[in-house]
């Protein structure tokens, strides 16, 4: 049976700079348990890997997440569009759990980018601001329906070839 | 962008049905996600502190600190942290990605 996973569109506001901007999210959970922390991320068909950001890897690691040193970290890469310039990155395999259309879960095992925080302190500047990503090395899996009228998310795992 | 094929090709594995325990733990984080999602703005307005942790029943409560707001999931009963859902601001500004 074909597998299916709705997700959501979610508004940001931009302020005085631009009009709200609706954006598709997936909720995934993370860890060897489908009952792992739930992260809501961009559905992002531009990125190669999905990404974990600062916000949600403190989230997810807590304190240890700031004290990884990414000049040295095992798995370092330098990873560019994640804001603004390069961003170190560390990469980790990692079990993501979805949950399909009839309520059965499943999960995906990735390699995960963790990206490092800018500035170093926590709150709502540098990358703290930017969600996490699904990447296409998550999102080849699947047929994905976008609409923005009315707003729906829906992954489809696709057919072996 | 920087590409980097993984060494070994991942992908989906096999469906398993949730324990009664993980379905009740299940919807009781989905209610605060909605829950958040519906009163965000309202939510980060009276609670300025921004870091909205969502637990149980809708019970919601606000750090300035970031780890505080860690440390307090970290130290609830395991079945509570199952229901958490954690709330950060959506300030204004334009992504670039």
């Amino acid at each position: 049976m074909t597998r299916r996973v709705e997700g959501h569109f979610q508004e940001h506001d931009r302020g005085n700079i631009a009009p709200p901007s609706l954006a598709p999210y997936l909720v995934v959970r993370f860890g060897p348990e489908p009952s792992g922390p739930a992260i809501e991320a961009l559905i992002d068909t531009g990125a190669d890997w999905t990404a974990l950001g600062p916000r949600d890897a403190l989230t997810l690691l807590g304190r240890s997440y700031l004290e990884i040193d990414f000049e040295v970290a095992p798995g370092r890469i330098v990873i560019a569009g994640f804001g603004q310039g390069d961003t170190d990155a560390v990469i980790s395999p990692m079990e993501l759990w979805l949950r399909d259309a009839e309520g059965e879960d499943f999960s995906v095992s990735l390699q995960v980018a963790i990206c490092e925080p800018s500035p170093r302190t926590p709150g709502p500047h540098g990358n703290w601001l930017i969600p996490s990503l699904l990447g296409r090395d998550l999102l080849e899996w699947f047929d994905r329906t976008l609409s923005y009228n009315p707003p729906s998310a829906t992954l489809t795992e696709s057919a072996p070839v | 962008m920087t590409t980097i094929e993984p060494t070994q090709r991942l992908g989906p594995g096999p469906s398993r049905t949730p324990t009664s325990q993980e379905r009740v733990a299940y919807d009781a984080c989905e209610r605060n996600h909605q829950f958040f999602l519906a009163n965000k703005w309202d939510l980060f307005d009276r609670h300025p502190e921004h870091w909205l942790l969502i637990y149980g029943d809708q019970t919601v409560e606000a750090f300035a600190d970031p780890l505080d707001c860690i440390d307090r999931r970290d130290a609830l009963e395991p079945d509570m942290q199952a229901t958490v859902w954690i709330g950060t601001p959506d300030k204004p500004g334009i992504w670039i990605l």
